[in-house]
């Protein structure tokens, strides 16, 4: 039986191969240039977002610009191919073609036959698909350190072990779809169409709620706040906090007892801690106050006093996902994608060792109305 | 002695269409029987019933004593050789070959390359360029180099031309000489079946309308013509399974294990062929009195 499979999978196995070599190549060559880059350029000597000259964050950001916009979204495409080319065909094209009729009636169980398969085809799916995320998650290491955006969704996804969870699951989708549609096309396009849209659930709707988020307490400045002009006055507003490597689902605005102050308050407090700002001097209506194109440092300076005044009321409350959950991450995520590769591989063996809801290839045709046909032809 | 084919009250439905129901035969060893019946009649589902590729919806079937395709072993013992005889078209030959020998443990090598070499096929060349009579020949090969103790073939000349039909059938019916194998075959031609089974079961609309062994049903239906006379005044062993009248003649298709001694009749021998159009134009509710045998 193994030597059944990989006579029936060879070929797909022998370009995948080559195409997995070939890329590992380009990977290693261009990644190794990186390296080196990063390694002379003084990027490794400060952290993100702040102690860099701008000229050596741009100059290293423009390095490989084209690869890391290509390397990750083929990462993303291996699985969707896998579930595709493999998962799809492996059934549905023995019950396409009538070749199940030869092999399952040949001395070996199919649920065995199934099994094997899966097991080899399966395996190997996911040995491509570690690979070709370890290959990429090495290429980036020295972007992302850079970057420290890891929970970063097309980040997230494109590196790490995940990639071997879609694998497993595209596979899966594929083998099921086949065995439902009895048809290759049909198949590889249900499984392009589900496996897209169980991705997309799953990182808007499911990933959030994996780990509970931790909260910490920021104080007021400029990364994390911000104050508009309004048709009353002006108003405070909350940006979104960088924290490194972290993942940050929200951050308001609190006071001492962690309430949302309201927008009466928030005004009253305006205009008793930074009076200046509150009556709009040198702060055109409408514009924030690093957008005033006039006396800037003026307006920095005075941002900064209302700032840490406003800090003995109010501070930022940041709900987030800290940097060490991002192991355990890349861990349930995988686990569940794979979980549920075997619930459906579970479900599609089961179905066809019962042998029931099928359709015998060769008796799909209505009985004919016309008398049948009992002489030979001469 | 167990049969080669037993089922009972076999049936099974598609949806909401019965393709075969309340089917009840026995097959005994040793017999090469042909299944014969318009499309559509449900001689492939029977067939694949009996190998185990589908399950029934109703009633039991087993073969060789056996439940059907439930081990490896079962599997063994039954060769398949399925409608329009499916061959993996980018394997080549060779490969077919290995893939038999990969999955059937009581795989005899030595016959299958000397059929191989005897019908002259290319080992290296795709199954996918073989012609249709080639592709069944390798099907069969496959199917009988698995030394099976039933042979079942699923319309395995409906596609073929005259040449490579007679070719076929050869070399089955040379396989079935040499080894102790029960055959059972299905066509929608009685000529085919005619030149090589000893037993014949008649299937339409999903139900079997006759089995039996060909030599008894050859002597015991005779065709009958003389002066017009009523169905009612025949004897009572005498069972009438296809009349015609004409004004003043009676034509009679009839159905006897007693000798037929009235004088006014013209009694003559029937080919298969009558009888089984005979059978197949019956209506449905005589089914159950016309099944042959006990």
């Amino acid at each position: 039986m193994i030597w059944v499979t990989w006579r029936q999978f060879r070929t797909q196995a022998i370009v995948t191969l080559a195409a997995l070599a070939a890329f590992a190549l380009l990977v290693v060559v261009t990644g190794e240039h990186l390296r080196h880059v990063y390694d002379m350029s003084d990027i490794s000597r400060c952290a993100a977002y702040s102690g860099c000259a701008h000229s050596t964050v741009s100059t290293f950001g423009a390095h490989e610009r084209i690869l890391s916009g290509l390397l990750g979204p083929a990462l993303l495409i291996v699985p969707l191919l896998i579930g595709m080319f493999w998962g799809a065909p492996l059934l549905a094209r023995e019950l396409e073609t009538g070749t199940y009729r030869l092999v399952w009636t040949q001395s070996i169980t199919r649920t065995r036959w199934l099994v094997v398969k899966i097991a080899i085809v399966g395996l190997v799916a996911l040995a491509v698909a570690g690979l070709a995320s370890w290959l990429v998650s090495w290429w980036y290491a020295p972007l992302d350190k850079f970057n420290m955006n890891r929970f970063d969704p097309s980040v997230f996804t494109e590196r790490g072990i995940v990639a071997i969870g879609y694998a497993g699951f595209a596979f899966a989708v594929g083998l099921a779809a086949g065995a439902i549609l009895r048809r290759t096309l049909p198949a590889m396009a249900a499984t392009f169409v589900s496996f897209i849209a169980a991705r997309i659930i799953f990182t808007f709707w499911i990933r959030p709620h994996l780990l509970p988020a931790a909260h910490a307490a920021q104080q007021l400045g400029a990364g994390n706040a911000g104050i508009t002009g309004t048709p009353h006055g002006v108003s405070l507003f909350a940006t979104s906090p960088t924290i490194a490597n972290a993942w940050v689902y929200s951050a308001t605005i609190v006071d001492n007892a962690s309430n949302v102050p309201s927008a009466g308050r928030i005004q009253a407090l305006l205009d008793a801690r930074c009076p200046q700002i509150a009556s709009g001097a040198g702060l055109p209506p409408g514009s924030g106050p690093g957008k005033a194109t006039a006396t800037p440092n003026v307006l920095n300076a005075l941002f900064s006093k209302c700032m840490s005044n406003l800090s003995q009321q109010l501070h930022l409350l940041v709900t987030y996902q800290p940097t060490s959950h991002y192991w355990p991450l890349q861990a349930l995520e995988t686990g569940i994608f794979l979980a549920a590769a075997l619930a459906l591989i579970g479900a599609t063996v089961w179905r066809v060792g019962r042998r029931t809801a099928r359709k015998p290839a060769g008796e799909p045709r209505e009985p004919t109305a016309t008398p049948p046909v009992l002489h030979a032809a001469p | 002695m167990t049969a080669a084919l037993a089922t009972r009250g076999l049936g099974k439905r598609y949806t909401s269409r019965w393709a075969l129901s309340n089917c009840t035969l026995e097959v005994p060893v040793g017999h090469v029987a042909g299944l014969v019946g318009p499309n559509g009649a449900g001689k492939s589902t029977l067939l694949q019933l009996a190998v185990g590729l589908i399950e029934p919806s109703a009633g039991s079937v087993a073969v060789l004593g056996e439940e059907v395709a439930a081990t490896p072993a079962q599997l063994a013992r039954v060769g398949f050789v399925a409608q329009d005889t499916p061959v993996y078209p980018s394997l080549s030959v060779a490969d077919h070959l290995r893939l038999g020998a990969a999955l059937n443990p009581g795989w005899d090598q030595a016959l299958a390359d000397a059929r191989i070499a005897r019908l002259g096929l290319d080992r290296a060349q795709r199954a996918g360029t073989l012609s249709g009579g080639q592709r069944a020949q390798l099907a069969l090969t496959l199917a009988i180099a698995k030394l099976p103790e039933l042979l079942v073939l699923d319309e395995p000349v409906a596609s073929l031309d005259p040449l490579a039909r007679r070719e076929f059938l050869q070399g089955l019916m040379e396989f079935a000489a040499e080894h102790t194998v029960s055959v059972l075959l299905s066509s929608h031609l009685v000529a085919d079946l005619e030149r090589v089974c000893d037993y014949l079961i008649l299937l339409a609309e999903g139900h079997v309308q006759l089995s039996g062994e060909v030599d008894e049903l050859l002597t015991s239906h005779r065709r009958l013509s003389g002066p017009r006379r009523d169905k009612s005044r025949l004897p009572s062993s005498q069972q009438v399974i296809e009349e015609t009248h004409t004004d003043r003649q009676s034509t009679l298709l009839i159905r006897t294990e007693e000798p037929i001694i009235d004088p006014s009749w013209t009694v003559e021998e029937v080919s298969l062929e009558d009888i089984v159009l005979a059978y197949m134009g019956r209506p449905a509710d005589d089914i159950e009195l016309a099944r042959v045998g006990r």
